[in-house]
């Protein structure tokens, strides 16, 4: 009786804190004038107008960096050192797995039914075109490297469990370059332009793919590295010899 | 109320059941499947309230990978419906 009361109560406090969120949604309003959304609001005006009062529209030119994706302008090249910092918490948990787990007697994985061990390389080879779609379009529209890579992954599961292959050495050899290329691009921003990660390759056309090669370059090199370093992470669960650890 | 209003009560509603029924439910493998669908309601509410961005990330780690991972560490550890329903 004590847990039906408590989800009761956590629903109930849940239900009214989410009724406050949304009553207080910037639908009408949706920039003050003065406080803290200054910082956001010369953001989004310097991508969305290219820092003129127009809106931007296919053809613009000679932007600061070309993305039609405000959430992509901001994650990659505003706020590109926090995305560095993301990457390096992913590359560190995966290398605890893999400090963990890596080093033990390999299971050999039992591929599943004929039904599923043969639709899988068809299910898997659409999840993988439709992320590469995913992270190439970054900057033109919804998506990116993180949830490309994740969904690689995704694909690359359906493989192992359906037909039991295994992560490849070469997973390894992706994420350490993927790590050391996107410092590089940060390098190269730094010695052209005088700041790290800053965009150091121009920006071209509006809404075309090599328009804006600067994020293009960064989250292919992001999609890469975490589809690699959630691959071999879940390679590492999936194939980790049972009881091991006893 | 306007029509996008209610279809994020409805959706909200349903993430609370399906809150509900992670803590409740016997089965260890039915609750990982439940916070899956907790997951992918998160991602349809992103999608509604205009962020697009997070909804994709949310519906592929939140309900896919995430809920793999739970079912497979399940799997491993050996609990399964008979187990849980045991005790």
């Amino acid at each position: 009786m004590n847990k039906i009361a408590a989800i009761f109560l956590i629903g109930l406090i849940s239900a009214g804190a989410l009724g406050v969120y949304i009553s207080n949604l910037p639908g009408k309003k949706p920039f003050k004038r003065n406080g803290h959304n200054d910082i956001s609001r010369a953001y989004m005006t310097k991508t969305a107008n290219g820092g003129k009062r127009n809106v931007i529209k296919k053809g613009d030119r000679k932007l600061e960096n070309s993305s039609s994706n405000i959430v992509t302008a901001v994650v990659l090249d505003y706020r590109g050192f926090d995305t560095l910092g993301e990457v390096t918490v992913l590359f560190a948990a995966i290398a605890g797995i893999g400090l963990l787990l890596g080093g033990s007697r390999r299971r050999r994985i039992r591929p599943a039914g004929p039904v599923i061990s043969s639709m899988a390389p068809w299910i898997a080879a659409f999840i993988i075109i439709t992320s590469a779609y995913i992270f190439l379009h970054g900057h033109l529209s919804p998506g990116g490297g993180f949830p490309g890579g994740a969904m690689i992954a995704a694909g690359f599961l359906i493989m192992v469990l359906g037909m039991g292959s295994r992560a490849p050495k070469i997973f390894k050899t992706i994420e350490t370059f993927g790590g050391l290329a996107f410092i590089t691009v940060g390098v190269i921003g730094f010695l052209k332009k005088g700041s790290f990660l800053q965009n150091a390759f121009g920006s071209g056309e509006v809404g075309t793919l090599f328009g804006s090669i600067f994020l293009g370059i960064l989250y292919a090199i992001i999609g890469f590295k975490v589809a690699a370093e959630l691959s071999s992470g879940f390679g590492e669960f999936v194939a980790e010899e049972e009881g091991k650890h006893e | 109320m306007s029509a996008v209003n209610i279809l994020i009560l409805i959706i909200t509603l349903v993430m609370l059941a399906g809150a509900a029924a992670v803590v409740t439910m016997k089965s260890m493998i039915g609750a990982a499947i439940m916070e899956g669908i907790v997951s992918l309601m998160a991602a349809l509410l992103f999608l509604k309230m205009g962020a697009p961005d997070v909804a994709i990330t949310q519906a592929v780690i939140g309900a896919g990978l995430s809920t793999a991972l739970f079912v497979m560490a399940l799997n491993r550890a050996g609990i399964d419906e008979k187990e849980a329903s045991d005790e």
